[in-house]
């Protein structure tokens, strides 16, 4: 699985990371967030998931 | 089966499909439309940027894909036990039944028909193309969906009189301090503000009495007054609904067997405070859709976070997280807006009894995402301002 953040879309509210710390991090200036790692460990699944589905803007995209 | 075809319905249904429920799924949804999203109505939608279609969250193949059988344009009208009745005749009978029929717009006393309100896709289509020709506006109350109304006019030149009960907009929510800050964004906008006005009666859809005896007429009138549960329908259910349904903390409505609720339309139990507690947020209806769907299936819930809400209005977000309502102390986490300063930037920390319950955000994301875990995990003041770099 792999995940990334449509930044056209975000908004930065910032749901994602709440939902999985690890797979994201936040830019300082507008809350947006990006993957680091676009690459998701098969433990964080779930977790990518929850995230996708906690964003309000559907900016997290899974693939 | 799940009744109401809007964020809350389709979230519980995601989730029961997602952990495995092998049943079968009936969605009863009131309106024609595929369920759709309702934040950008009053964003996106209202100003034009997007076209309506964005806004769905799930299309007729998308429901498919569920395994859903959906009903749409079809309303329940009564609730026997878990069978449920609809108004086109039929019934659907299932082991569970979950409500998520969201609110209805609140009118005003003898409110003429004429007078706009902002629910559903279709008020928000109407309303788009009532202020593609306003030259005037009149918007009656100045909550989030008032300034986010508001907002749009502005953007297309239309001239914006917003009349507000209370001392400041958003008083509920950012209580009277802080409200003052939102103050400031309408009327640095443009808008012409008036609070502590109070409405006599609305003479037709252009021409607002006030208590005072004055008459304000505009091309549109918006009543942005707030939003009330319509849940006629069960009133042979058995159940004695005041308001919102009551349910426990994990969403099954209390008296009631089989059946749980779920969104704006139920209050649940919280155990922190003691009583039963409604809320009117997209991320609210989402765990609680979450949770209602894990105790259906008997599997462990995911943890509930501090409720959080956003409006986009006047080219910023207004975040808030946690409880601002319990607060005695207010702190200024970042920028000078309390003393003057742009509002923009500007951070607000609620603390009650000297513990972070909540906290407000005007533009400033980033900065603002490091309170959400400080506000659930109830930090002491001496913590909250260490973080403040
Ligand atoms: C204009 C607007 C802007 C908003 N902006 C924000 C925001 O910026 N941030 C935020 O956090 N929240 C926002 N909200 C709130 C958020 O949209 C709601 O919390 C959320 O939609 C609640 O979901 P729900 O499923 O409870 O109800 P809804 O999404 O309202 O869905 C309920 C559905 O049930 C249907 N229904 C009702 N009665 C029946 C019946 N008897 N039989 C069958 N179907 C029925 C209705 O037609 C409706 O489609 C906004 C709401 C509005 C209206
Ligand atoms: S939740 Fe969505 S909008 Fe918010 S920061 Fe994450 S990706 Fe962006």
């Amino acid at each position: 699985m792999q995940v990334r953040v449509d930044s056209d879309l975000c908004q930065g509210h910032t749901l994602c990371a709440m939902a999985a710390p690890d797979l994201f991090a936040l830019r300082d200036e507008d809350g947006h967030a990006y993957a680091p790692d676009e690459n998701v460990p098969a433990a964080q699944e779930e977790r990518a998931q929850e995230a996708a589905r906690s964003c309000p803007e559907r900016a997290v995209q899974l693939s | 089966m799940v009744v109401g075809a809007g964020l809350g319905g389709l979230r519980t249904i995601e989730r029961l499909r997602a952990d495995g429920y092998p049943g079968r799924i009936t969605l009863i949804g009131a309106e024609e439309h595929e369920p759709y999203d309702r934040p950008p109505l009053s964003k996106q939608v209202l100003s034009g940027d997007w076209e309506p279609g964005r806004a769905v969250l799930r299309d007729r193949a998308g429901l498919a894909g569920l395994d859903v059988t959906a009903r749409l344009g079809t309303g329940a009208v009564a609730l026997h036990g878990t069978t449920v009745e609809l108004d086109d005749g039929g019934t659907v009978a299932g082991d569970a039944v979950v409500i998520a029929t969201g609110l209805v717009a609140r009118r005003l006393p003898h409110q003429p028909d004429g007078v706009a309100v902002l629910r559903t896709l279709d008020d928000a289509l109407a309303l788009r193309r009532a202020l593609g020709t306003a030259r005037s506006m009149i918007v009656i109350g100045a909550g989030f969906v008032g300034a986010e109304v508001t907002c749009a006019a502005l953007r297309r030149g239309v001239r914006v009189t917003v009349l507000e009960a209370l001392d400041a907009p958003c008083q509920r929510v950012l209580g009277r301090r802080v409200g003052e800050l939102a103050t400031r964004l309408f009327t640095e906008a443009g808008a012409d503000l008036r609070c502590g006005t109070r409405i006599g009666r609305l003479l037709d859809g252009r021409t607002v009495e006030l208590a005072d005896g004055s008459v304000l007429s505009a091309d549109l009138v918006l009543a942005g007054v707030g939003a009330v549960p319509d849940l006629r329908w069960l009133d042979g259910a058995g159940v004695r609904v005041n308001d919102r349904l009551a349910c426990n903390e994990r969403g099954r409505v209390v008296g009631m067997s089989g059946v749980w609720a779920v969104g704006d339309a139920a209050a649940w139990w919280n155990p922190a405070t003691g009583d039963h507690h409604g809320g009117e947020h997209w991320t609210l209806t989402g765990e609680q859709a979450a949770r209602a769907a894990c105790d259906i299936l008997g599997t462990e819930p995911p943890a509930a976070g501090p409720p959080y809400v956003w409006s986009d209005q006047f080219g910023l977000k207004v975040q808030v997280i946690g409880r601002t309502d319990t607060a005695d102390e207010l702190v200024q986490l970042h920028g000078t807006g309390l003393d003057g300063g742009p509002v923009k930037g500007t951070v607000v920390g609620y603390l009650a009894g000297g513990v972070l319950a909540g906290a407000v955000s005007f533009g400033a994301p980033a900065r603002f995402a490091r309170y959400r875990a400080l506000v659930a995990s109830g930090a002491p003041r001496e913590k909250v301002l260490a973080t403040i770099e």
